[in-house]
C-alpha cells in the first residue's frame, strides 16, 4: 500500500470514529430499552441528589448474610447511567451513594464501584436489606 | 412467667426519653420472625428505605456460675448476658441517648422473683461496643451493642 493509500484510510478511520456522544445517545436508547428506573439517589452522608433515570440490572444469584438483626438477601446489580449526551444530563452517581427501589422499599442498593466510559458510566451495587 | 428479654424490653418501653426516639420498635429476639427486622415482618422499622430507630433486645446462653448450688431447694446461680442492639440510619445521635437512658435505668433492674425465672442482683453493665454497621437485615445502619449481666439464683 502506498503511503497516499494509508494517509487516505487513516483519514476515514478517523472521520468513522464514534463519538461519545453517539455512543451516549446509543447508552440512553439502551438505558430506555427495559429495567427503566427513576432513582433518587442519596450520597453517603444522606444527602438526596435527585431523580435521575438509568438502567438497573440484577444478578440472578443471591446469596444471604445473618446477624443478630436477622438474615437478609444479597444481590449484584449493574446501574447503568448516561455521560456527555447531547441533551441529558450527565448521571450523577458515585461510590457510597445508595438508593431504595420505589416499588420494593425494603430493598437497599448500595454503589461499591463506578466505572466512567466513553458516553455512558456503570456502577456496581448490592442490594441488601 | 416472663423472659429477661421481655423484661427488658418492658423497662425500656416505660422510659419517656426512649419511646419518644424509638416509639413502638422495640424488639425481643423471641417475637420477631426467622428472619428478624426485614421489611416482610417488621415494616415500621422502615421510613422510605431507611431504619428508624430500632432496639433488638436479645439474652444470650444462661450458664451456672458455680456460686450457689442447692440440690434439695433445687437452687441453682447462674449468669445470663442480655444484649441490646441499637440501629438508627446514620449516625449514632439517637443510638448514644438510648443507650444512655440504658446506663440510667438498668442498673435498677433486678428480678424480684415474681416474674417466673427466679431472684437475681442488679443488673450489671459489661460492656458498650463501639461504632458498628450491621452487615444484614438492616445493612449498612449504624449500629451498638450493650450488653447486660443477669446473675440468677433460681
Amino acid at each position: 500500500m502506498g503511503i497516499d493509500s494509508w494517509f487516505q484510510s487513516r483519514y476515514l478511520i478517523d472521520n468513522l470514529q464514534i463519538t461519545a456522544e453517539q455512543k451516549a445517545i446509543h447508552t440512553w436508547n439502551v438505558i430506555l430499552d427495559e429495567n427503566t428506573q427513576v432513582i433518587n439517589f442519596k450520597n453517603s452522608k444522606g444527602v438526596a441528589v435527585g431523580n435521575q433515570t438509568v438502567r438497573i440490572d440484577s444478578d440472578n444469584r443471591p446469596t444471604e448474610s445473618k446477624s443478630a438483626a436477622g438474615a437478609a438477601p444479597r444481590r449484584k446489580v449493574i446501574i447503568t447511567g448516561v455521560l456527555d449526551h447531547p441533551t441529558i444530563p450527565d448521571t450523577d452517581i458515585q461510590e457510597g451513594y445508595y438508593f431504595n427501589l420505589s416499588n420494593d422499599p425494603g430493598d437497599r442498593i448500595t454503589v461499591q464501584d463506578v466505572i466512567r466510559g466513553e458516553g455512558e458510566i456503570q456502577a456496581i451495587g448490592e442490594a441488601s436489606r | 412467667m416472663s423472659s429477661l428479654e421481655a423484661i427488658f424490653k418492658t423497662i425500656l418501653a416505660n422510659d419517656a426519653t426512649i419511646a419518644a426516639i424509638a416509639g413502638n420498635r422495640i424488639y425481643t429476639s423471641g417475637e420477631i420472625g426467622i428472619n428478624g427486622l426485614t421489611y416482610e415482618s417488621s415494616p415500621e422499622v422502615y421510613l422510605d428505605g431507611d431504619v428508624l430507630p430500632s432496639v433488638l433486645i436479645r439474652q444470650r446462653d444462661d450458664v451456672p456460675d458455680g456460686n450457689y448450688y442447692d440440690s434439695e431447694a433445687a437452687e441453682v446461680s447462674s449468669n445470663t448476658v442480655v444484649e441490646i442492639y441499637v440501629y438508627q440510619e446514620r449516625g449514632y445521635v439517637l443510638i448514644d441517648q438510648i443507650l444512655y437512658r440504658c446506663r440510667k435505668l438498668l442498673p435498677l433492674g433486678y428480678l424480684s422473683g415474681t416474674e417466673g425465672i427466679g431472684t437475681s442482683f442488679e443488673f450489671e453493665w459489661i460492656l458498650t461496643t463501639g461504632r458498628l454497621t450491621d452487615e444484614a437485615a438492616l445493612n449498612g445502619a449504624s449500629l451498638v451493642r450493650q450488653d447486660w449481666s443477669v446473675n440468677i439464683i433460681f
